[in-house]
Parts: structure tokens; sequence; C-alpha cells
């Protein structure tokens, strides 16, 4: 199990990157006890049986680590999921992409806390390669949207540390908004 | 902190860049790269991305190259980061927790000595003092 649902957010965007998405769309929805999270890519996908041994911890992809036989990102989702009463579906088409919805429940005394959102949607947008994360963010009647290309355009690149510094105070920004208010 | 604009953020951007064109910075072509597969993020690689991003700040690195990537190989040493930078033999660091970061920005960056207790892959063995 993960540290926090922000780390589990992480690792299904990863995996999104590794199965060759160039247009992955992330959207976190806060409502109540319930967080609502989405993630869709257009990467690879996977056949019925693909996605079947995704769920098996004692699976990896072939080829993506020569030398280990488990993969371990989609079963701990899986495994919180079921273990704090909250809900995942995956819909996944071999050449189109994967989409993962899933509810937690906040209440539950076993899930997670939810983490840093602001610094993993900075985390999100600085992995190498030429790819596009459009991040949709709602917190009751509040939200806000980014996208990696828009910020790479404001702030000309993301990889200097001076840009990833002005990058964080930006994120911490849109957040700390969302997190002013009751839901 | 304050909510800022796309634009608000462009203008700080451009501040920034017309300070680091006015001094010579150190830091030029160092580059970064933190694994961050699932057992990078187990093992808190978020936090030592976080410290070094801090660290570089706070020595006002600002040029550095941070960048992210998925597992090494390493998972047993996670978190890992590989630093590559001029007149320093590249190198993955191993079990960098947030204090080590701060130990590779300070040791391995700014005073060009290897942080042998934590390395894990890349020197010739001829490189590493023997401890």
């Amino acid at each position: 199990m993960h540290y926090t649902l922000c780390d589990y957010l992480l690792d299904l965007f990863q995996n999104a990157l590794e199965a060759g998405s160039t247009e992955t769309s992330v959207h976190w929805e806060e409502d109540g006890n319930n967080v609502n999270l989405v993630v869709e890519d257009t990467g690879r996908g996977m056949t019925e049986q693909q996605l079947r041994r995704a769920r098996d911890p004692f699976y990896t992809e072939p080829g993506k680590h020569p030398e280990r036989r488990v993969g371990l990102g989609l079963p701990f989702l899986l495994q919180t999921v079921e273990a704090t009463g909250g809900d995942i579906g995956i819909q996944s088409e071999p050449g189109e992409g994967t989409r993962i919805d899933c509810r937690l429940d906040l209440g539950h005394v076993d899930t997670p806390p939810v983490g840093d959102l602001a610094d993993t949607f900075v985390q999100m947008c600085l992995y190498e390669g030429d790819y596009e994360v459009r991040i949709t963010r709602r917190r009751g009647e509040r939200s806000y949207s980014v996208s990696r290309g828009e910020l790479t355009e404001a702030l000309g690149e993301l990889n200097s540390a001076a840009s990833v510094s002005l990058l964080r105070r930006y994120m911490r920004g849109l957040e700390q908004e969302l997190e002013t208010m009751e839901v | 902190m304050a909510k800022m604009s796309l634009e608000e953020l462009k203008e700080l951007r451009d501040k920034k860049r017309r300070e680091l064109d006015t001094r010579e910075t150190e830091g030029k072509s160092v580059q970064i790269i933190v694994g961050m597969g699932t057992s990078g993020i187990a093992a808190g690689a978020k936090e030592t991305l976080n410290a070094f991003l801090d660290e570089l700040d706070a020595h006002n690195l600002s040029d550095v190259t941070v960048r992210q990537t998925g597992s090494m190989g390493l998972d047993h040493a996670e978190p890992t980061a590989e630093v590559r930078m001029q007149d320093m033999p590249t190198v993955i660091y191993g079990q960098v927790d947030q204090k080590t970061a701060r130990s590779i920005v300070r040791e391995h960056i700014l005073g060009k000595r290897l942080l042998e207790d934590h390395i894990f892959d890349r020197p010739a063995p001829d490189i590493v003092e023997e401890g």
C-alpha cells in the first residue's frame, strides 16, 4: 500500500507515460467524503487478457523491467479500493488507451491521507519527453484546470530548478484557494 | 500563498531570467534525475525530489536541471537519483532520503566530492576511494 493517495495518482500517471501516452487527462474531485479520480490516457492500451494480468501483483509487462517478476502499481490501488469500500472501473482498448475511474472514501479509517496534491501535479509535469497532461481539480463548487503545455509556455521550460520552484508556488496558490473552503 | 494567474507566473519567470542573465550562475549543465517508479514513490522519492528543489533554491542553483524518470532497476536502493555534471563521474546514488538529497547538493554539486556511502552504480572502482 502506498503512503498517500497522491502516491497512487503519480504511480497511475507514470504507468500512462510508460504505455506511450502523449495526451493524458487527470481529474481529481473531492465531494464530501469522496475522492473521485479519473486518469485517461492515449497509450497503447491493453487487451482483456493483459488487463486481467495487470491486476496481478506477480506480473509485470514484458520488457518493462527485464529482471523483474512483479508489478505493483495497479494492484496497490485495487487492494486499497477493495479494503476501504471504494469503487474502481478500468476500461482499456488496444491502440486507443486506458481509462481508470476510481472513487475513494476518505471517511474510511484505512484510506490513506490525500497527500500533497500541488506537489504531485508539479511532479506529473516533470517527466522526460514530449507529452501533454491536462489536470482538472474540483473541490465542492470551486475548480481549476491546468495543462503542461500552457505551463511550459508561461515558464519557457520546466527543467531548471528555477522554473520548477516557480511552478510549485503557482500550484500551491491554486490549491490553497480550494482548501480554504468547506465541502 | 496567493493565487496567481499564468500571466503573473510568466512575469515572475522573466524577472528570474533577467537576474540569471546578469550573473554567471553556478550549476550550469548539472542534471539530477530522480527515479519515480512504484518502488521509488513507495520509498519516498517525492519527498527526495522536493528536498533537492529546496536545497537548490537555498543555494540559488537555479540552472540545475531536475527531472524524473521511471525505475532505474535498483529497487532495493530506492529512492535513487542520478547526478550528471562536468568534472565529476556520472553517479547513481541510492537510499537518497531528504537529508542525503541535501548532502548531494552541498557535497557533490558544490563541493565536487562523491558521497561514497550512497553510490550504487556507475563510477569505475578506481574512482571511489577505499573507506
